[in-house]
């Protein structure tokens, strides 16, 4: 499904683009939990943007990663919301925020073991049986590796290869993570099993220190990075694209210039596109 | 018995809380404040937000200090983190950490600011009255209290004992939250009309009829006009606005 280049629907952009004045998303991308079983003025705002845009969703707490069992009344709302909404993406991060029955809403990284690929392989499972749709897993930044057995690319796709299911490619937390662990992010992304790759995430990042960027999504989009989306879609079939901003966000003019940088790149390379994966 | 993996990611939710200081297996412990303070900022950015006047009251360093203590021990439950902030609530209702007896009004003040969250937020319901009918507003709220925790966020002015009577609710035009205070007559009457819908007249006749008073016709006209002027409130509903 290619539904073009869209951008993360945020409160505090919510009228400009749902006023397509200042910018024209293709589609929206919402995070569940901050509007399920919301009405009043948000949910009013919703239902607005809904009836412009198409909309994906980016989970933020099913806590695919953790080592406690599926939440099933969350993901009965879940499900619930998905169909309200005519949700056409159900994506979420390959991480956990919730262990031993308490939730942290931070992205946590699971250590890199088969014993984890085989406990969420079967979650993952679980998700896509009762969701009725495949369930779409971001590849997410991390600081430090915890345990690992394995390597990170070994461990997505060990589990995209147990599981089926989709993965979302975050382009900027390939560089993010590279940049942090000293890997070649090309080569990471070759590692991967790019036929599963159905979605793409670019954002921006914060350097702290000479060796570590966090993941914020609260600055512009480097052009590293910009170079690094170009150069992946030489290797994947083409998919959506979402442009994420939660923090520091800028003039309707910079949001434009990334959304429309993110469309040229894909019109031009995905155009003469030879599709790779059936 | 816990797994490996799964002690690690017990370990580092602990270490990450700030429970454990020299976990094992973690190649990058140097980087694991990152973590701290990225959870640690996401709890006090909502709280702060949901609850300024406890924060007020309390101060900057204690506030922090009950932040880090709930983190720490407590589990919170719901998935929807913009909802954490009433675990919090419930967290400091009984927290040791807080002086209950120098701040007895906490309770009512906590409730009344998740309140604010809660009727913002409360999912739309569909209520349909017939002609003539009336009815409290659904996303409202009436509160009887003991401290004043509307009126003011001063330590001392907080302490002036009541009661005190509130609604609180959702303005139906703005969407926004509004509270009014009462006299406890009007807190009756309304608390008379929540959830079931009744006939305005039949209604004011019950109570003129039920008031042992000759005055019967300024009654009625007194109740006539407390209902209207709660009508253009939107605090109640008639078929016209439902």
């Amino acid at each position: 499904m290619n539904l073009g280049v869209g951008i993360g629907y945020r409160r505090d952009i919510a009228d400009i683009i749902t006023s397509r004045s200042a910018i024209k998303p293709d589609f929206i991308e919402l995070a569940p939990e901050n509007w399920m079983g919301m009405g009043g003025y948000w949910g009013k705002k919703l239902r607005a943007a809904a009836e412009v845009f198409p909309l994906t969703a980016h989970g933020l707490s099913l806590s695919i990663g953790a080592p406690d069992e599926l939440d099933f009344d969350f993901l009965k709302r879940i499900k619930a919301f998905i169909k309200e909404h005519n949700i056409q993406i159900y994506s979420e991060h390959l991480s956990y925020c919730q262990c031993d029955n308490a939730h942290l809403y931070e992205l946590l990284p699971i250590p890199f073991t088969e014993e984890a690929v085989k406990h969420i392989a079967k979650k993952i499972k679980q998700v896509q049986d009762y969701l009725e749709m495949p369930l779409t897993l971001e590849n997410v930044s991390y600081y430090t590796a915890v345990g690992p057995e394995m390597k990170e690319s070994e461990f997505i796709s060990a589990i995209v290869e147990e599981s089926k299911c989709q993965l979302l490619l975050d382009v900027n937390n390939v560089y993010v993570n590279a940049f942090n662990h000293n890997y070649n992010p090309h080569e990471f992304i070759l590692d991967l099993p790019l036929h599963a790759v159905k979605y793409i995430h670019m954002a921006g990042h914060t350097q702290v220190s000479d060796d570590t960027i966090i993941d914020t999504h609260g600055e512009n989009i480097i052009a590293p990075v910009f170079d690094l989306f170009d150069w992946t879609l030489e290797h994947i079939n083409p998919c959506s694209v979402l442009l994420e901003r939660d923090f520091n966000i800028p003039e309707a003019d910079q949001l434009n210039y990334e959304l429309n940088t993110l469309k040229e790149i894909a019109n031009h390379k995905w155009t003469a596109h030879e599709i790779k994966y059936a | 018995m816990k797994s490996n993996t799964h002690k690690l990611q017990s370990d580092f939710v602990q270490t990450v809380k700030g429970g454990i200081s020299d976990m094992k297996g973690v190649d990058r412990p140097d980087r694991v404040h990152h973590y701290q303070r990225l959870i640690k900022n996401i709890f006090k950015d909502v709280l702060e937000s949901a609850y300024p006047i406890t924060h007020k009251i309390l101060g900057d360093e204690k506030y922090s200090e009950l932040i880090s203590d709930f983190l720490l021990c407590y589990s919170c439950k719901d998935p929807q983190y913009w909802r954490m902030p009433y675990e919090f609530k419930v967290y400091l209702e009984q927290t040791e950490l807080v002086d209950h007896g120098k701040h007895p009004y906490l309770s009512e003040l906590l409730n009344f600011e998740w309140l604010e969250i809660e009727i913002h937020s409360q999912q739309d319901v569909n209520v349909k009255l017939r002609q003539g009918e009336i009815i409290l507003n659904p996303y409202a709220e009436l509160l009887e209290l003991k401290y004043p925790i509307f009126k003011h966020s001063s330590h001392e002015q907080l302490k002036k004992g009541g009661p005190y009577y509130l609604i609180i609710y959702r303005d139906l035009e703005k969407l926004t939250v509004q509270f009014s205070e009462l006299n406890s007559m009007s807190f009756q009457l309304l608390y008379s009309l929540k959830g079931v819908p009744q006939d305005k007249d039949a209604y004011c006749d019950l109570i003129v009829a039920n008031t042992d008073t000759n005055s019967k016709a300024t009654i009625k006209h007194q109740l006539d006009s407390f209902i209207q002027s709660m009508l253009d409130k939107d605090i109640l509903l008639d078929s016209s606005i439902a």
